[in-house]
């Protein structure tokens, strides 16, 4: 059982049967336990209201801050031709038309720096942006200049295959102190199946000098990886799990592939259905498991996430995941031409089919007020509720759920398929029903192994907490 | 052609006309009421690539449904959503004033 604040609770058939027809006797342990997590109460209901309305609003404080989250795309000229590139990009030699001046660049750093929210992260995307660097340059001081007024703790990342790094690119990310997230689909055979270089030629050998580079002059700490889930790396995520650690890298983070731009075009090839999906995940998380168990800290990203929710009363705001979603209201991207777009994918889906209707501005048109507080904003995020959505608003996951507009309006088949019923909703169902069987069933490790995730502790710091207070 | 009929205690007619509204790519499709109060339904394809009246049938029942079931959800818990939304717009809103309104009670 799962109630509306997130506390899950797993209930014999029988005592189930008592507590729903409110027999369940208050001297037993079931009931003690129920209600020590709000699903009953007897006496104090004031008392338990209020707890459960704190609760209720701890969860959902990633709505507190408003969009934190600003992305650039400071070119579409990209030096790769990736099989399944989601952002359509150019060729490097496209022209400077399809590079962001800096004429708009300022007037974006002006309108992101008016979020309310008082932590602000800007991240460099593209393409390549590395193709544009002397913008990112501008942007990051300009906004360091505004943020002496506006006092922001402002974030600097940026998104870059690194193909183009020079000695002169990582002297400046390593005195503005930018964090670098780069992409490595796996051993160099899945990277290069994909992620070729404009010239015909595979990538990895320069990604991971380059990623080696830079790893040694910024530190673990300011490097991280994203990698694609395709046909060719899903049924061998061992292979790139342990690529990653072989790297250096801190985590993982498996999801299905965004099924537009590219790799809608090459889907035959790439694509994959959402149970051979479930099946590669479920062998990854499994193999993870061991080998966090046997001291090597290696989390999966989006497991910590949902487990997160599971686990701790504690928000967690990540915008493709979250209800409301956090589309335009936790993260918004900025295309070349100053169009503001509630997500990367609502970028794409205009680029790619000429549909607008998740722009919600443009920098030299609107004002912040009008692209982050008007009427079509408010329809999108309206609409991304699970509390009314058909499926959702009853769904046992809900507290831990959340829904992406733009993947449910983009990916909608012919027919009319509802969240509730869709290819995502069955992935993450199924995704919830696997993690939630490991905490009933799994051994006590495997807990102890998701805490270590959860908390970022290794797996023998949790087991030594254990250990101390069971002994105490 | 395929005719369909709902009952009016079920579904609304705004939940039928929503459906229509969502099928009219693919159909024609006429709504009207009959001499005993049902709500009926004329479908007929509008593409000769979706000719199966059947699958438009299902469909049009599922978009129905799905609608149908938005309207009472919305309803069932709009004031919860209104407090969301205000909630994740109240950096740019009076968040007092909006759940004043919304339910009526005087924040001290």
């Amino acid at each position: 059982m799962v109630n509306e604040v997130g506390e899950y609770h797993f209930l014999p058939r029988e005592a189930f049967s008592l507590f729903t027809t409110h027999k369940l006797p208050t001297d037993t342990s079931e009931f003690l336990d129920l209600k020590s997590k709000g699903f009953v109460y007897n006496g104090y209901l004031v008392q338990t209201v209020d707890w459960l309305a704190t609760k209720y609003r701890t969860k959902k404080q990633f709505l507190y801050d408003f969009t934190a989250l600003h992305m650039f795309v400071v070119t579409r000229r990209c030096n790769q031709k990736c099989t399944y590139c989601h952002a359509s990009s150019l060729d490097e030699d496209a022209g400077p038309k399809h590079d962001m001046d800096f004429t708009t660049a300022k007037k974006c750093v002006e309108i992101a720096l008016k979020t309310p929210s008082p932590y602000v992260k800007f991240e460099f995307q593209g393409g390549e942006p590395l193709l544009n660097f002397e913008v990112v340059k501008k942007i990051v001081e300009y906004a360091e200049e505004l943020n002496k007024k506006v006092q922001k703790n402002l974030e600097f990342v940026i998104c870059t295959n690194l193909v183009a790094l020079d000695g002169a690119v990582l002297d400046y990310l390593d005195s503005k102190n930018i964090m670098v997230s780069t992409s490595l689909d796996g051993p160099e055979d899945i990277h290069d199946g994909c992620r070729r270089l404009r010239r015909g030629s595979g990538s990895y050998e320069t990604v991971i000098k380059h990623l080696n580079w830079t790893i040694e002059r910024l530190g673990h700490g300011k490097v991280s990886a994203l990698m694609t889930t395709t046909r060719e790396n899903l049924p061998r995520l061992k292979e790139v799990i342990d690529e990653y650690i072989k790297r250096g890298l801190g985590s993982i983070f498996i999801r299905t592939m965004n099924p537009f731009g590219m790799a809608a075009k090459h889907w035959k090839s790439v694509g994959y259905t959402s149970d051979e999906f479930l099946k590669g995940y479920k062998d990854a998380l499994t193999y993870l498991i061991d080998i966090n168990t046997k001291g090597v800290h290696f989390p999966e990203a989006f497991a910590t996430l949902l487990l997160t929710r599971i686990l701790t009363p504690f928000s967690t705001g990540f915008v493709d995941l979250q209800s409301p979603s956090g589309a335009g209201i936790g993260g918004a991207i900025y295309d070349v031409n100053g169009d503001i777009y509630v997500s990367d994918e609502a970028r794409m889906l205009a680029h790619s089919t000429g549909d607008k209707r998740f722009c919600i501005g443009n920098i030299h048109r609107n004002t912040w007020k009008e692209s982050f507080c008007g009427g079509k904003l408010r329809e999108i995020v309206a609409e991304s509720c699970l509390e009314v959505l058909p499926g959702c608003s009853w769904c046992a996951f809900l507290p831990y759920c959340g829904v992406d507009p733009v993947w449910e309006y983009g990916t909608r088949k012919v027919g009319y398929e509802t969240v509730g019923r869709n290819d995502s909703c069955h992935v993450h169902r199924s995704l919830f029903y696997f993690l939630f069987d490991y905490l009933r069933f799994g051994k006590e490790e495997v807990e102890d192994v998701f805490w270590s995730w959860v908390t970022a502790r290794t797996f023998d710091q949790i087991r030594n907490n254990n250990a101390e207070e069971m002994a105490a | 052609m395929s005719t369909l009929r709902f009952d009016p205690a079920v579904y609304s007619v705004k939940a039928v006309k929503y459906a229509a509204f969502d099928c009219s790519s693919k159909a024609s499709v006429d709504v009207e009421s009959n001499m005993d109060g049902k709500i009926v339904v004329h479908i007929s394809a509008t593409r000769e690539d979706q000719c199966d009246l059947d699958l438009l049938e299902t469909e049009f029942k599922r978009c129905v449904l799905d609608h149908q079931t938005r309207i009472e959800i919305g309803e069932e818990f709009r004031l919860i959503r209104d407090m969301i939304i205000a909630q994740a717009f109240a950096p740019c809103d009076n968040l007092e004033e909006i759940i004043e309104k919304a339910t009526d009670d005087k924040i001290e």
